[in-house]
């Protein structure tokens, strides 16, 4: 079941992105929450004039997850976090390649333990979990490339 | 490819140039990619191309495609990022057809795996309200992960039976509806389509089309206009569907529509000489049928 956040907790999610990414995410649209009882919930965008009356299997688009307490954002809201996430880690042409089909990379700089956003140029590739020296993939399998790479 | 006799007598019957047509589908089908210009514009996806010494040209018909004239691969880092969609080229017809804008209330009732859907979104700049059905919960997962993917943020999915939405009565602007069908435009990328046409099966899947339509025309709005469309040639799949729905709901309009690039032939019936059909030989695509009905008021009701 999805349930509209109220405006002051979509204010303090986003202060809250903001503070975990060091970002300044504005957003216009609803975001719905699904899974509230569980220890992973579900946060949803919405940008579609009202919900319409239709008995729904998916509304909008996975915006992030938010486990306890941490909020990990999909492609999709890393993609509108992105650009401007102080807390990121930037990758090259190569090593974007290896994220997108799912594997783990060697930190390009120290970081500490966390997620962190992935970006190769302008392109931001989602999230990834820093942890000794190592990216650790965090790439959902249905968005990964099926070329294979060698691990780097 | 291997023809069966029947499906080359019935093909004869209905087009006159029946050997161009399938010297057409003999040849593998050219790849095209529609740009997402949800997340990126088309500068983005050419330099990208540019990069990869891909030969590409636009698709006269629609501004975000391109045909992919080598042997690149398309599952890229920027395909699984969302920047383009491998779509064929068409298919990008029924939505351009649908025309749909930002503020619509927008139905596309046979919705997986997705490309006119996220098609559909982009063209309404994710404003509005779109309802993308998918009666098959294994196809519901392949049209999540596209909307997903193609960051279309004003989709709602639901998961029903296309004829369920009978009762939705006048409630959407503008509905598309892509109808399961015997596919043979799609012959180009797999030939086992061919082998599995039969009569029968046409007339089957024309009974289901029939209570798609009537579905799909009673869930618009007066005013409000229906795409049918499908891959397949057969007439009882197309102009037939067409002119039961005609005959069923009086106020029902069939209107002419253009697609300014595009070459396309009439509807083959009398009724429905406003539809278009698409053949291969003429656009270097699939085949395709399309037609666009209005509902207006019925002056008798």
């Amino acid at each position: 079941m999805l349930r509209k956040l109220k405006k002051e907790e979509k204010d303090s999610l986003i202060e809250d992105i903001n503070l975990q990414y060091e970002s300044c995410l504005e957003i216009e649209g609803l975001f719905l929450s699904k899974d509230e009882k569980r220890e992973s919930k579900k946060i949803f965008l919405y940008t579609g004039e009202r919900i319409p009356d239709v008995p729904a299997e998916w509304t909008g688009i996975h915006f992030c997850t938010i486990r306890e307490g941490t909020i990990i954002p999909s492609i999709e809201g890393a993609q509108y976090i992105g650009q401007t996430a102080k807390k990121g880690i930037d990758l090259d042409y190569e090593q974007a390649k290896y994220v997108m089909s799912g594997r783990d990379v060697d930190m390009p700089e120290e970081k500490e333990k966390g997620y962190y956003i992935l970006r190769s140029g302008d392109d931001v590739l989602g999230i990834g979990l820093a942890d000794n020296k190592k990216i650790i993939n965090q790439t959902p399998k249905s968005r990964r490339t099926m070329q294979q790479y060698r691990t780097i | 490819m291997g023809i069966n006799k029947e499906f080359e007598q019935y093909h004869r019957r209905l087009f006159s140039d029946y050997d161009e047509f399938i010297e057409a589908l003999r040849k593998p089908a050219r790849k095209s990619i529609r740009v997402n210009t949800l997340k990126v514009d088309r500068e983005r996806v050419e330099e990208f191309l540019k990069k990869n010494n891909a030969a590409y040209s636009p698709i006269t018909w629609c501004q975000d495609g391109l045909w992919i004239d080598s042997d690149m691969e398309l599952d890229t880092v920027e395909h699984q990022l969302g920047y383009y969609y491998i779509q064929n080229s068409s298919s990008m017809i029924p939505s351009l057809a649908l025309d749909p804008y930002p503020g619509d209330y927008v139905l596309d009732m046979c919705a997986a795996p997705g490309s006119k859907t996220t098609h559909i979104a982009q063209l309404m700049e994710n404003k509005g309200v779109l309802v993308a059905n998918e009666a098959s919960f294994v196809r519901v997962r392949a049209l999540v992960i596209n909307i997903q993917k193609a960051g279309a943020s004003n989709v709602t999915v639901t998961r029903r039976d296309g004829v369920g939405f009978e009762r939705y009565n006048q409630r959407f602007d503008k509905v598309l509806l892509d109808a399961p069908c015997s596919d043979i435009g799609t012959a180009r990328k797999n030939s086992q389509v061919i082998a599995r046409w039969s009569i029968d099966r046409i007339h089957k899947l024309s009974n289901l089309q029939k209570k798609l339509i009537a579905s799909a025309y009673n869930s618009l709005n007066t005013g409000g206009s229906l795409i049918y469309s499908t891959c397949t040639t057969s007439r009882e799949e197309n102009e037939d569907v067409i002119e039961y729905l005609l005959k069923e709901k009086r106020e029902a309009i069939l209107e002419k529509f253009e697609i300014p690039g595009l070459k396309t032939r009439e509807g083959l019936t009398n009724k429905t000489r406003k539809a278009v059909r698409i053949m291969p030989q003429d656009n270097d695509t699939e085949s395709y049928f399309i037609a666009k009905i209005r509902k207006t008021v019925d002056q008798n009701a």
